[in-house]
């Protein structure tokens, strides 16, 4: 139920996570659109407001130019004096009448009418002149160009941009900005006319393009994007790292209730036996026979002894854990250790009728351990490549010396080896190789980490070869 | 249990050496003909060659567990009384035993009287 509750978890969480992407990319495409149509929108009032200022920067001067010319122009002179020359006259008249009330009046009111007639005339002239005259006169493009670089940026349109100019039809382009793309500018839909206001001159139109415009948007979306991606895997990661744990624990809990099912099993059983042999010790039909005496109570002090055994390697591991080994260091001959340690093991291993090979060519043995603790390391990969074993055990201790002057100590089996994923977790605490209720080897899982903690407190390290079926090697180096 | 009066032949499965003497022995005392086998695939093998009135089987065995040899056992043989020992003392362990057609159970340490039936 543990695990459907987790599996449960790990969906809503894939569907939470499926759930809030979607909404962000739905939400990041109508923030697209949204941004589309205020870019246009920023665009059209853009070219409005431009439209207005190019009067400044164009017509104006240009108008103050033309009348400049106008009073030095001859051919316009010429005309103008013809008027002025009928002007006269009345004028001098009124001179004569010397400036009486009516004559006033009639100045102002031929004031009035000369100045509208040279209106006329002069747009009449603009007109003419302006529709000839090459659009850099009419126009100063660099002044131009400022200005819409400088309305666009102010509307917060800072992104490159180019221009045409067109006259009487859409592709008639009297002016282009450099590296402008002539497609682009046909196609174009930011279009408005160059004198917007102007009487004068309303065939030109003004176009523009942004060549840059998918950067712009990109680049105007690049934050929430990456911020959103950003933030979805972090939290992908978190609960990736939360699952390794639930998972890591789930395993090691595991792991302890395979212990602790072992454990039981390997105190139980030595306490049956106890109490069986001491029942029948009871029995009076037994006991009153001499051998069955001896028998049992042999069995009792045996199976008294693999409890202590037991009890013993469980609170060596208990101290290690609490980091309360004290290792009685003095220099010894390791050689010599291994050797007695055989010896030993041979009396103690006659059942599986082992062979124990010697290779010790280190010719530095002296180091600096504890003998018991490294005694016991020894023996416990000794025992192990006799348990893990399903031919006749043949095993190999083997040491030399490394370069830096320390010592390579190895055991060498042919069991049955290890798999690649068991050899990872062999040092772990409590693991087994075979975990459940199947029982070919008897242990606690704590024997190799023992191994591992004793060699580690002698600064040393350990390490595991195999192949499945073919055997297993540990090497052991320790340091001068 | 009224199945105590033919009980005679005992099928002993139980890898521990001093506890499957022990209790080998102890039986034998008890005028129970008991065969004892050190692990599950021996004791399958066993009960498949003879009859046998009661089996008393051990859970946690190599080559072959407690619970695998009662699922074989019971694949074909619904009658013959089934005993777990064992040190295993976890409900669901007792309830899977008795699932797969064990008729008692007994955790270790056990005293003789409860054997006795």
């Amino acid at each position: 139920m543990n695990r459907h509750l987790l599996s449960f978890s790990l969906a809503l969480i894939v569907i939470g996570l499926l759930g809030v992407s979607t909404v962000q990319t739905l939400w990041l495409k109508s923030a697209v659109q949204n941004r589309k149509a205020d870019f246009d929108q920023r665009v059209y009032e853009s070219m409005e407001e431009i439209s207005y200022n190019i009067e400044n920067i164009g017509y104006q001067p240009y108008i103050k130019e033309f009348l400049e010319e106008l009073n030095s122009d001859s051919l316009a002179n010429a005309q103008f004096q013809k008027w002025i020359s009928i002007d006269s006259n009345s004028q001098a008249q009124l001179d004569s009448n010397n400036l009486n009330t009516d004559a006033q009046l009639s100045r102002q009111e031929f004031n009035r009418l000369y100045r509208a007639q040279i209106r006329e005339f002069q747009q009449m002239l603009i007109r003419e002149m302006i529709s000839i005259r090459p659009i850099e006169e009419i126009i100063d493009i660099d002044k131009l160009k400022l200005l819409i670089e400088d309305v666009l940026k102010h509307h917060g349109l800072n992104t490159k941009v180019e221009f045409g100019i067109t006259e009487f039809a859409d592709n008639n382009f009297i002016y282009v900005s450099p590296g402008a793309d002539l497609g682009n500018l046909f196609h174009t839909e930011y279009t408005t006319k160059l004198f917007r206001r102007s009487i004068f001159d309303e065939n030109k139109l003004l176009k523009i393009t942004f060549p840059e415009k998918k950067k712009f948007f990109i680049i105007s979306f690049l934050m929430p994007i990456l911020s959103s991606i950003v933030f979805l895997i972090m939290i992908i990661v978190a609960f990736a790292a939360s699952y390794r744990i639930i998972f890591k624990q789930k395993k090691l809990s595991d792991m302890k209730t395979d212990f602790i099912n072992n454990m039981t099993h390997e105190l139980k059983t030595p306490i049956a036996t106890i109490s069986i042999a001491s029942e029948m010790l009871k029995d009076k039909g037994i006991s009153s026979i001499e051998e069955n005496r001896t028998k049992y109570a042999n069995i009792i002090f045996e199976e008294n002894k693999r409890l202590s055994n037991h009890v013993e390697q469980v609170l060596q591991i208990a101290r290690l854990e609490k980091d309360e080994i004290q290792l009685n260091k003095e220099e010894r001959d390791i050689h010599g250790i291994i050797r007695l340690l055989v010896k030993h093991f041979k009396l103690i291993s006659e059942d599986y009728s082992a062979i124990i090979d010697l290779e010790l060519n280190a010719t530095e043995t002296h180091y600096i351990i504890d003998e018991m603790h490294f005694t016991n390391a020894i023996k416990n990969l000794l025992s192990n490549a006799l348990q893990y074993n399903d031919k006749k055990p043949y095993i190999v201790i083997s040491t030399y010396n490394t370069k830096d002057g320390g010592i390579n100590i190895s055991v060498k089996d042919n069991g049955i080896g290890l798999s690649k994923d068991n050899q990872k977790k062999i040092f772990d605490k409590f693991y087994r190789v075979q975990g459940g209720n199947l029982h070919d080897t008897k242990g606690f899982g704590l024997g190799l980490n023992y191994v591992k903690s004793i060699v580690e407190a002698h600064n040393g390290t350990i390490s595991v070869e195999s192949k499945l079926k073919e055997g297993t090697t540990f090497n052991i180096t320790l340091h001068k | 249990m009224n199945i105590e009066p033919k009980i005679r032949k005992i099928l002993l499965i139980e890898d521990d050496p001093n506890l499957g003497m022990l209790l080998q022995e102890y039986l034998a005392h008890k005028q129970f003909d008991v065969v004892l086998k050190r692990n599950g695939q021996e004791g399958l093998l066993e009960y498949r060659k003879g009859s046998y009135d009661l089996i008393l089987l051990d859970i946690m065995m190599p080559k072959m567990d407690g619970f695998t040899v009662a699922e074989e056992i019971r694949k074909d043989d619904t009658d013959t009384p089934i005993i777990f020992l064992t040190a295993k003392s976890m409900k669901e362990d007792k309830i899977k035993g008795l699932k797969l057609g064990a008729d008692d159970y007994i955790t270790k340490p056990f005293s003789m009287e409860i054997l006795e039936l």
